[in-house]
C-alpha cells in the first residue's frame, strides 16, 4: 500500500509539473507575442538610471550580461543605442531616450506636456515614469501621445491623488506586466524543478562517498 | 468523531496558509507594477503585503524556532538552503515595506528626508522589489510540493468528492 501511494505520489507531482511547464511554455509565447517578456534586472537598472537623472542608460544594458542573453527578440533592441528599427512587433525600443526629447516629442504630437506633467505630479507620479516605459519598450511615443490625450480629454473627472486609490486608477493596459511577474515566478519554479534532480543526485554521491570511505584489506 | 475532529482542525490550519499564501502572491504580483496600479494603491497594498507577510511568518513560526536551533548541527542541506534564502527574503521584504514608507507620497506620511536620501532609498526600493521578485521565486520553486499538494483545499468540494471516494472504495 505504500509502494501504491508513493506511485500515486509521483505521478501526481509528474503530472503538475507537466502543467507547470506547460504553462510556461505557453505564458512565455503569449507574453512574448504581446511584447511583455521583459528582463526584469534591465528594467531596473532604467529605473534606477532615471530616478537619480542620469541619461546614459545604453552603457548600463550593453554591459549587462543578462541583456545578451534576453529571452525575447525585440527586448535585445533596448541594450542597442537609439534609431533601432521596428522588428515584428509595434514596441519600438529607445533605450536612450532623454527627458527632453521625450518631451519635445509629446509636445509635436499635440500632448500639452505641462499639463499632463501637473496632472501626474497630482496623483504622486513624475514624467521619468513614462520614459522609463518608453526606455524599456513596452509602449511607444505615439501610443504613449494617444493615451495621455485621451486622458487629458477626462481630466475633469480624475479624482485628487490622495483620495484616489480606486479601480479608475488601474491602467489595464500594463496588466501584461503583472502577468510577466507571475510567469517568471512560474518559470523559475520550473527551472529549479529541472536542476534540483542531478544537484540532489550529486549531494546523494558525495555524502555517500564521504559516509563510506575505501578500507584497505589487512595484510 | 475524534478523528474527524482531529482532521478537520489539521484542514483547518492549512487551508487557512493557502488562503494567505493567495492573497500574499495576488497582492505581491500587483503591488509589482506601479505602472498598472497607480502609486496611491501601490502604497496601500504595501502596507497590506506587510501585513499579511508578518502573519505569514507567525504561522510558521514554529518552523523558524526549530530550524534555528538545528541549523548548525545534523540538517538536510536542503532546509538549511531554505532557511537562508527565507532569511534572505524576510531582510528584503522588511527593507522593501520600510523604505517604501519611508518615500511614500500618498499615506500622508510626511518624513522630511534630504533628495539625497530619497533618491538612495527610492534605488535601494526598486533594486530590493527586483530581489524580492527573484527570491519569491526560488521560495515558491522550493516549495512547490506543498503548493501541488495544498492547491486542493482551495476548493472544499474536492476534499469532499475524495473523501467520499475513499468511503466508497472501504465498502
Amino acid at each position: 500500500m505504500i509502494t501504491g501511494r508513493s506511485e500515486q505520489n509521483h505521478r501526481h507531482n509528474l503530472r503538475a509539473f507537466i502543467i507547470l511547464v506547460a504553462v510556461v511554455i505557453v505564458g512565455g509565447l503569449i507574453l512574448w507575442s504581446q511584447g511583455d517578456l521583459i528582463n526584469p534586472l534591465e528594467g531596473t537598472l532604467m529605473l534606477i538610471d532615471t530616478s537619480s537623472g542620469r541619461g546614459a542608460i545604453a552603457e548600463e544594458t550593453e554591459n549587462s550580461p543578462v541583456g545578451a542573453a534576453a529571452s525575447a527578440p525585440e527586448r535585445a533592441a533596448v541594450a542597442e543605442p537609439v534609431s533601432e528599427p521596428t522588428a515584428d512587433h509595434a514596441v519600438v525600443t529607445t533605450g536612450t531616450m532623454t527627458l527632453e526629447a521625450l518631451t519635445a516629442e509629446l509636445a509635436t504630437a499635440g500632448v500639452d506636456v505641462e499639463a499632463v506633467s501637473a496632472t501626474m505630479k497630482a496623483q504622486g507620479r513624475s514624467l521619468e515614469s513614462l520614459l522609463s516605459v518608453v526606455n524599456s519598450g513596452r509602449v511607444t511615443v505615439a501610443e504613449l501621445a494617444t493615451r495621455l490625450k485621451v486622458e487629458s480629454a477626462g481630466d475633469s473627472q480624475a479624482p485628487a491623488a490622495e483620495d484616489s486609490s480606486e479601480l479608475q486608477d488601474i491602467q489595464w493596459d500594463e496588466f501584461g506586466s503583472v502577468v510577466y511577474n507571475l510567469w517568471f515566478i512560474l518559470a523559475v519554479t520550473a527551472a529549479i524543478i529541472v536542476i534540483a534532480r542531478p544537484a540532489g543526485w550529486l549531494v546523494k554521491q558525495i555524502k555517500r562517498r564521504s559516509r563510506h570511505p575505501v578500507v584497505k584489506p589487512h595484510t | 468523531m475524534r478523528e474527524h475532529v482531529i482532521t478537520h482542525k489539521k484542514l483547518n490550519k492549512t487551508r487557512l496558509n493557502v488562503y494567505l499564501d493567495l492573497l500574499l502572491m495576488g497582492v505581491f504580483l500587483v503591488d509589482m507594477e506601479v505602472q498598472f496600479s497607480g502609486l496611491a494603491l501601490h502604497e496601500a497594498l504595501g502596507l497590506l503585503f506587510g501585513i499579511a507577510f508578518a502573519l505569514h511568518v507567525v504561522l510558521h513560526w514554529d518552523w523558524v524556532v526549530s530550524i534555528t536551533r538545528i541549523f548548525f548541527k545534523l540538517l538536510l542541506h536542503e532546509s538549511r538552503v531554505n532557511y537562508v534564502l527565507n532569511v534572505l527574503l524576510f531582510i528584503d521584504t522588511i527593507s522593501l515595506t520600510v523604505s517604501g514608507i519611508l518615500i511614500s507620497r500618498t499615506l500622508g506620511l510626511h518624513f522630511t528626508l534630504g533628495q539625497d536620501v530619497q533618491e538612495l532609498l527610492h534605488s535601494l526600493h526598486l533594486v530590493g522589489a527586483e530581489l524580492v521578485l527573484i527570491l519569491v521565486a526560488i521560495h515558491v520553486a522550493m516549495h512547490w510540493k506543498w503548493i501541488r499538494a495544498n492547491t486542493r483545499y482551495l476548493f472544499g468540494w474536492t476534499v469532499q468528492i475524495s473523501r467520499k471516494r475513499r468511503a466508497r472504495q472501504q465498502f
